[in-house]
């Protein structure tokens, strides 16, 4: 076998529960971002364009949608002859089969996976952020630094540190404290999850780590602290440019309406470093005599008749005459009938919202201010005619002509 | 089944029809329909019809529709088995490059008589269209038609030597074929999407070869149309033989019409085209978008009417395009006035430029140019 110097090893297994029932049917990494991506293109892509053609995908929870989606990951050019995309599922060994109980304990239920390329670094990932990332960079500053792990770290204002993994380091850099969660944070350095290992230590301590009982086999609370304890050169890598984790309904809302900001550092049309995704086959999209569509992301396969503003339309979204839609997020195949009204709300994937309708709210139409929040249907619900969807509701069923769910 | 139908796609049909985009790319690179190429269509259908593999025969200028077509992959014809099948010419010493489908065909022989699949369908890439041809097979096999051709009712484009018009029989028989020219008058056409047996092809081509004949129209079916058993297969939804740049415009324009999207982008048999990885439209704050198709990449701060935009368009502030065909990676600058132009690809409008065609006679701009 040809020899490959880093292999990704992308932890894709979490449910994101705080994303309610966006994840209900699928895995995080398989939420749609961005009117035409989904969460995983983002670090599926760096990989590519960083020249890493090996990737690992750990999947476990609700795997279904997010295999169909990678396929043979044509679309990132990951069908390769040598390496390319894998999805690793926990699988049933002759000693018993296991599901993967932490982070590292995926890795390590896969080593053998990543032997058969015999890399000298691997670089594990998390598929919960938006960013384009060069890990070339991060890489040759492992190995120049010598490193046995590095992790990326960025800088988060001091009053939030305490909701991050907090890294205490040394002026050259090397890291002598991680602190989870801490209360009084001693930097502003926060761990992104994204880890560069030499592979010869990781491998060891994947395996002392299998031989503790107790250990919960996580990334953040056993290995790093383990080789930390141990004395092992471990190093932050700084990174600035936009970061945001979509792991929360408010997160994942403001990801996306930060795309429409002129401000914010993230430009997904720049040729040198394009994120790629899965679309075929949609026509490009429609825009009516009677359309008004002003600050929007809108993708191909879209039919827009109504109005629309501050929004990101999915692919092959309708809609339609009289429909207004305002800071929102419509997911791919979702139809807005007509004289429906959406605010401030996540419209799923294949949702229709029946005419007349309305689903969510305006902060300053809101009586109880407290109670505002981002409204949320699910994958494939019908919202009836006339029915009213209030802020902040989570909704999990269709809801009924002229019902309002609170 | 799906083995059984072999492609052949004609590019360099009437190149000369539409010169003012033709001159650095075949007929069947023409950019359509603000994401495709015309071979996209035909590509499409066969690709639909459960065809895999497929032979493209290219003349001249076909660097551009290569880049196109790459490897196959969007129309999932990378393939170990079949796949694409670039046929460039064949320029033997005593025949040269070839001038009609006869000839062409002639050039490919070894290509035809090394597949295996028991029929072919024969397409020019200048036609828009989404067909079931796998019906059409279907219907084929079913009459024991030595010929079938899928025709439509209208008026008849022009500037199309040896086209086909067709007196149509019971049970779609052909029982007459015309060749007429440039006569405008309605009739049922052909639009150069036929099916035949393998082995026939080959017998027909190779015997129409050794008269000297070029022509499949003039030379092979015509004088046939009574030996053959030469049937029709009805295109009802949309269908357009491209014949004149002005055509060319008409014809996008059409899209504008939610009805004919219906019948060209149906879901089940989908158009593919090369995938670019562009990120959503992005519309501006002061962007004014009325009656337009527009593809993925663009960006628009200023006001769009009754336009085409492909992808990778920027129209800046203040800039104002009204019934516009505006070609993939174009800028138009700030406050230019473009009515009824259509740009080929990246153009650049400087600011306050101001271009004005009419409905009937558009302004064209070649390919690169600034404004």
């Amino acid at each position: 076998m040809k020899k490959t110097e880093c292999v990704a090893m992308l932890l894709a297994g979490g449910q994101g529960s705080r994303l309610g029932v966006l994840t209900q049917n699928i895995a995080k990494p398989a939420v749609p971002y961005g009117g035409k991506y989904r969460i995983i293109d983002f670090p599926l892509s760096n990989c590519v364009n960083s020249g890493i053609d090996t990737v690992g995908i750990l999947t476990q929870y609700q795997p279904l949608a997010l295999n169909d989606y990678i396929g043979s990951g044509k679309p990132w050019d990951l069908d390769r002859a040598n390496g390319g995309v894998h999805i690793l599922p926990p699988y049933q060994k002759s000693k018993g089969g296991d599901w993967y109980k932490g982070t590292a304990n995926a890795i390590y239920q896969n080593i053998p996976f990543i032997e058969r390329y015999n890399p000298d670094y691997v670089l594990v990932l998390s598929g919960d952020h938006i960013y384009k990332m060069d890990y070339a960079k991060m890489i040759d500053h492992h190995r120049r630094s010598q490193s046995d792990c590095t992790i990326a770290v960025f800088e988060v204002p001091l009053s939030e540190a305490s909701r991050f993994g907090i890294m205490n380091t040394r002026e050259d850099g090397t890291i002598y404290e991680f602190e989870e969660k801490p209360k009084k944070p001693k930097s502003n350095l926060a761990s992104m999850g994204i880890y560069v290992f030499t592979w010869t230590k990781l491998r060891q301590y994947l395996c002392e780590d299998a031989e503790k009982s107790n250990s919960s086999s996580d990334f953040g609370k056993d290995v790093i602290p383990a080789m930390l304890a141990a004395g092992e050169k471990m190093s932050v890598y700084r990174f600035s440019d936009y970061w945001k984790d979509v792991g929360t309904i408010d997160s994942l809302w403001e990801a996306n309406l930060d795309l429409l900001n002129p401000n914010v550092k993230l430009d997904l049309s720049d040729p040198a470093w394009r994120i790629y995704s899965r679309s075929e086959g949609m026509p490009p999209q429609y825009v009516d005599r009677r359309a008004v569509i002003e600050n929007s992301l809108v993708t191909d396969g879209c039919e827009i008749y109504g109005e629309v503003d501050f929004s990101v339309l999915f692919e092959n979204v309708t809609i339609e005459p009289g429909a207004q839609v305002k800071y929102s997020l419509v997911m791919p195949g979702a139809k807005i009938s007509k004289d429906a009204t959406v605010q401030y709300a996540i419209i799923a994937e294949n949702v229709v919202v029946g005419p007349g309708a309305v689903v969510g709210e305006s902060p300053e139409e809101c009586e109880d201010l407290e109670g505002w929040g981002i409204a949320v249907v699910g994958e494939g619900l019908t919202v009836g005619e006339n029915a009213k969807v209030s802020a902040k509701a989570m909704v999990r069923e269709s809801v009924k002509a002229g019902e309002t769910v609170a | 089944m799906t083995n059984e139908l072999l492609g052949i796609l004609f590019t360099n049909v009437h190149d000369d029809l539409i010169h003012e985009l033709t001159t650095r790319r075949s007929m069947a690179s023409i950019p359509f329909g603000a994401r495709y190429r015309l071979i996209d269509f035909s590509l499409s259908n066969l690709v639909n019809a459960g065809v895999s593999k497929v032979g493209v025969i290219t003349k001249a200028n076909y660097q551009s529709l290569m880049d196109h077509l790459g490897s196959g992959k969007p129309w999932d014809l990378d393939r170990k088995n079949g796949g694409l099948y670039i046929l460039p010419p064949y320029n033997t010493s005593e025949a040269g490059v070839y001038e009609g489908h006869v000839d062409a065909l002639v050039g490919i022989m070894q290509f035809l008589k090394r597949s295996h699949e028991t029929y072919v369908a024969l397409c020019d890439a200048d036609v828009i269209c989404n067909i079931d041809l796998k019906a059409m097979l279907e219907a084929h096999i079913e009459k024991a038609a030595d010929c079938t051709v899928a025709y439509k009712h209208g008026i008849l484009p022009r500037n199309h030597r040896d086209l086909m018009s067709f007196t149509i029989g019971e049970n779609e028989r052909i029982q007459d074929i015309r060749l007429e020219g440039n006569c405008q008058c309605e009739r049922d056409f052909s639009l150069d999407i036929m099916i035949l047996e393998r082995e026939k092809l080959i017998d027909l081509v190779e015997s129409a070869a050794a008269y000297g004949r070029t022509s499949f129209a003039r030379d092979i079916l015509l004088p046939r149309v009574d030996s053959l058993r030469i049937f029709g297969w009805k295109v009802a939804t949309f269908a357009e033989v491209i014949d004149s740049a002005e055509h060319y415009v008409e014809a996008n324009m059409k899209l504008l019409d939610q009805s004919v999207r219906r019948e060209l982008f149906t879901p089940d048999r989908p158009i593919y085209t090369k995938t670019r990885d562009n990120m959503p439209t992005k519309y501006g704050v002061d962007a004014k978008v009325r009656n337009a198709l527009i593809a993925d990449g663009c960006i628009i701060e200023g006001t769009v009417e009754n336009c085409i935009l492909f992808r990778e368009v920027i129209v800046k502030k203040g800039a104002v395009l009204k019934n516009c065909i505006v070609m993939q990676g174009s800028t138009i600058g700030e406050d230019a006035f473009l009515h009824y132009a259509a740009l080929d690809k990246n153009v650049v409008v400087s600011p306050k430029a101001k271009l004005q065609g009419t409905a009937k006679c558009n302004i064209i701009i070649q390919k690169d140019a600034v404004i």
